[in-house]
């Protein structure tokens, strides 16, 4: 175990290096406990374990690969920065999520503010990747409308709808995240539904005016159990 | 159930976010309701393209980890060498405590009025004075005088007004 209070003694490795096989047996709380009391291998695993997910997240919000990289770091720097502000009875994923989504708000806040004086802006097409399989095409042709359609919304609400719809958080979870009430995220939730619906169908009128061809591939089924 | 409540609920009933009790109301006045279910039925094309992509994996990536830890290195190094404490910084303030409390202790005991060095604070030179800026009295100057090795210099303080025609 390297201390935080040797620094001469740390070094770069990656905590996974060293407890391959993981051990699955210690819990996050445990992990968390340890990396407040300054054990730098705790940390990297709790950074390991979270990793594809924030970044994941961050990518719902932010198309550039280097931004999301940058943010990621900057998040976890942040988690660990503040880890002796951490009510350790809580979960650690909220927080750390909570963190991600307030640096990635605030990236978004102030290129939105340098957007408004810049010649260029970014575009939903950002979100499209390389790849050229059919299913990637479609899907990158779903991901740029659903991309287009949630700037419309105000950000509170595609918060709300990213985290849920898109991340799969629960409700409880979105309230953590977001600092709110629950019951607060389930009115923006059905507020931010209502939005998306109504942008949705006129980006739809939109393009099929424009060329009727170009309605992307939506899969007709409802994945939720809600849905009748 | 009104139709106003029913619509609210349908959003988060798409997204199965009702309790079962809120999904069971809602069901029954969606069985007589046939604005509600096309309301409905309008949820469901783009709650089927959000859901699309909600499995979608990410785009693999790089770990963050190696930089990360760097960062934090650095930051722990960079702590760590702003509190070590400085020995030779902590030596040189309190030597200079030290002189600047013994010069303030004598400054103040050569001020005191029985001190032999008191007419020379208190009476400046004939070359310092300026006409009609000082105007020592006769009384003031006599109990310097008493003890005083300068007498005739206080002497000539008290005939200043005089004297200061040499300007």
């Amino acid at each position: 175990m390297i201390r935080m209070s040797d620094p001469d003694s740390l070094n770069l490795h990656s905590p996974a290096q060293d407890a391959a096989p993981a051990d699955n047996s210690s819990s996050e709380a445990r992990l968390v406990h340890l990396a407040r009391q300054g054990d730098h291998d705790a940390f990297g695993q709790l950074v390991l374990r979270y990793e594809r997910r924030v970044v994941k997240v961050i990518q719902r919000f932010i198309a550039d690969r280097e931004t999301v990289s940058d943010l990621t770091q900057e998040s976890f720097l942040r988690a660990f920065q503040r880890l002796q502000q951490f009510d350790p009875a809580r979960r650690f994923g909220p927080w750390l999520f909570k963190l991600a989504v307030n640096l990635t708000c605030d990236h978004l806040r102030r290129q939105q503010r340098r957007g408004r004086w810049s010649l260029f802006s970014s575009r939903p097409e950002e979100w499209l990747t390389d790849s050229a399989s059919a299913a990637a095409s479609r899907r990158d042709e779903i991901t740029v409308q659903v991309q287009r359609v949630l700037l419309e919304l105000p950000e509170a609400y595609r918060t709300v709808l990213i985290l849920r719809d898109l991340e799969g958080f629960c409700t409880a979870d979105v309230a953590a995240i977001t600092d709110r009430t629950e019951a607060t995220i389930r009115w923006r939730l059905a507020e931010a539904r209502k939005m998306f619906r109504d942008a949705w169908e006129r980006q739809e009128r939109r393009d099929h005016h424009s060329d009727p061809n170009s309605r992307p591939a939506i899969p007709p089924e409802l994945p939720s159990a809600g849905a009748t | 159930m009104n139709c106003t409540q029913a619509r609210r609920l349908i959003h988060l009933h798409v997204g199965d976010d009702l309790t079962l009790t809120e999904s069971q109301i809602l069901e029954s006045h969606l069985a007589d309701c046939p604005a509600c279910c096309s309301q409905q039925a309008r949820m469901l094309r783009p709650m089927a393209a959000l859901h699309a992509l909600r499995d979608a994996a990410p785009e693999p990536s790089p770990s963050v980890w190696p930089s990360v830890s760097s960062s934090i290195l650095t930051q722990i190094r960079l702590h760590h060498t702003t509190r070590r404490f400085n020995l030779q910084v902590a030596a040189v303030s309190v030597c200079s405590l030290l002189l600047a409390v013994v010069t303030i202790v004598q400054t103040l005991q050569s001020l005191r009025p029985g001190s032999t060095d008191a007419a020379n604070y208190w009476m400046p030179t004939q070359a310092q004075r300026l006409p009609g800026q000082f105007q020592p009295s006769v009384r003031s100057v006599a109990s310097f005088s008493q003890n005083s090795p300068n007498s005739a210099q206080l002497q000539h303080a008290v005939n200043w007004p005089h004297g200061a025609q040499d300007f």
